[in-house]
């Protein structure tokens, strides 16, 4: 009866046993998905205001966006763009938007950062997006409302476009005249 | 750019040599930076500040540089959405850096660490608008690495050395996390993981990675959090204070991990930490955790291969984030 006990005892104990010497220090997934991705556009981000966990977003050489659930790995959306090597890419977000935004090229888009879908697009043809930031702040202000994207361009002519973040449509363009 | 090839003939391309480098934004103003390349050759930093609102020009000047930068590539730093946003540039033989607060005239200079030649100089800066201004410069040597701790005065615009971080003899990198206006700087070498804070050198947690998996010890990586993240981090750093874990740590043992895992598992708390690694050589993403103790993971439901971590001992690997939650 004791040594029954005692096998049932140690039945109970091996799986616990197991889960650390099993479980820990392995690479539990693996993606193909995304390419290298780029260290100044890899970043945390809560998909909406108020969520409590946050994604992890990332544009990789290769021009593929991607939305990353950090606690399994698993890829929550993915966008890739079939552009030349050669393009930039850039992704930001600002604090506490909904939206992540991109610039490969001449393109840039907004994406719902919790699906993926895109929310706008546009293109500023001839030009080169060398450069995106977010307007986080306005007169020393914070905006509440979707803040607008500063892009750099060169390429066809230089300068500074500011595109409202819930439209995509240029508010201003400052042309670098030299 | 393109006038400079066409009007190559006429012999009045000097002036054209301006490129778009990068876009800054401040709390009150937008900062448009180009590289202006003079006719003698060497470039300077031209910096135009833009009305966030109308767009237009308020004021424009450029940067003596051009004894220093000769290509875009001394350029290390140009800061975006802080509270002091930077520019940051070295010297062809990376002995002395410079360092501008966008929209003032100034330019610092500091003389990198001489012991070494310095090969490649790394510029890590929080990029909230609240946080403090506050950054790291690492240093890349042939044998190692070293750090030093810089805090911008945003009323006096200065920049002043706040402490260095030794050197040591083996690989390793830093990321930047934020917790409100907190700035903390997490040192990843082959060895050992520590945080710091960016207001003093103190080592806040460290723990040795002799049980961290093997992916951590292959050299050229770099890390990355967030401030989701860090917040883990710092709530982590309170939880563990005075804990069994924080006195290991302190003791410089090996990491406990499965008296730890024990401990958290009794205490119903969980202990996950994820790396983020992409290897060079494959273009692929993995990622790893120690997932919550006392509950084994399913594998994956799709067709995701699993890869081992001997796999991935024979690739150059780089780790993009480390997370600790």
């Amino acid at each position: 009866m004791r040594f029954h006990a005692a096998l049932t005892l140690a039945a109970c104990l091996a799986p616990a046993a197991a889960i650390f010497e099993d479980d820990a220090y392995h690479i539990d997934f693996h993606y193909a998905l995304l390419g290298l991705p780029k260290h100044e556009a890899t970043f945390f981000q809560k998909p909406y205001a108020g969520s409590k966990a946050s994604l992890l977003y990332s544009i990789s050489q290769n021009h593929t966006i991607g939305a990353i659930n950090p606690k399994d790995g698993a890829l929550v959306w993915r966008q890739h763009f079939s552009t030349g090597p050669h393009a930039q890419g850039h992704l930001r977000s600002g604090h506490e938007q909904d939206t992540v935004v991109s610039a490969v090229g001449d393109r840039i888009s907004a994406w719902s950062a919790s699906d993926g879908r895109l929310v706008w697009e546009t293109n500023v043809g001839g030009a080169v997006v060398d450069d995106l930031e977010i307007l986080e702040q306005e007169d020393g202000m914070t905006i509440n409302e979707a803040k607008d994207a500063i892009v750099l361009l060169s390429g066809g002519s230089h300068g500074v476009k500011r595109l409202d973040g819930k439209t995509g449509l240029a508010k201003w363009t400052f042309e670098d005249t030299r | 750019v393109s006038n400079a090839t066409t009007d190559g003939i006429i012999g009045l391309t000097y002036d054209s040599g301006d490129t778009p480098f990068q876009v800054s934004t401040s709390p009150t103003t937008i900062y448009y930076i180009s590289l202006h390349t003079s006719m003698l050759g060497g470039s300077k930093l031209k910096v135009t500040s833009l009305s966030p609102i109308t767009g237009k020009k308020i004021d424009q000047y450029t940067l003596s540089s051009d004894a220093e930068i000769t290509t875009r590539d001394h350029i290390l730093f140009a800061g975006a959405n802080t509270a002091a946003p930077l520019l940051a540039w070295t010297d062809k033989a990376n002995k002395v850096l410079k360092v501008n607060i966008i929209g003032t005239k100034n330019v610092a200079s500091f003389n990198t660490p001489g012991d070494e030649v310095v090969d490649k100089i790394v510029l890590h800066a929080p990029n909230h608008i609240n946080s403090l201004p506050h950054f790291l410069v690492e240093y890349q040597t042939a044998v190692g690495h070293s750090a030093e701790v810089y805090h911008v005065d945003l009323k006096k615009s200065t920049v002043s050395k706040a402490y260095s971080l030794p050197e040591l003899r083996s690989k390793g990198t830093f990321t930047t996390s934020t917790q409100d206006a907190n700035v903390y700087f997490t040192r990843v070498t082959e060895d050992e993981v520590a945080v710091f804070s960016s207001a003093s050198h103190g080592v806040l947690l460290k723990w040795l990675s002799s049980r961290v998996p093997r992916a951590l010890s292959v050299p050229q990586f770099s890390t990355r959090t967030d401030s989701g993240c860090s917040t883990a981090t710092t709530n982590w750093l309170g939880a563990v204070q005075n804990s069994y874990l924080a006195r290991y740590l302190q003791s410089g043992q090996a990491f406990p991990r499965r008296k730890l895992l024990l401990r958290l598992w009794k205490r119903r708390a969980t202990a996950t930490w994820c790396l983020l690694t992409s290897t060079e050589c494959s273009d692929t993403y993995k990622t790893c955790s120690i997932s919550r103790p006392g509950r084994r993971r399913s594998p994956p439901s799709n067709s995701t291969p699993l890869v081992s971590t001997s796999s991935l001992l024979s690739q150059p690997s780089r780790v993009a984030l480390l997370r600790l939650m």
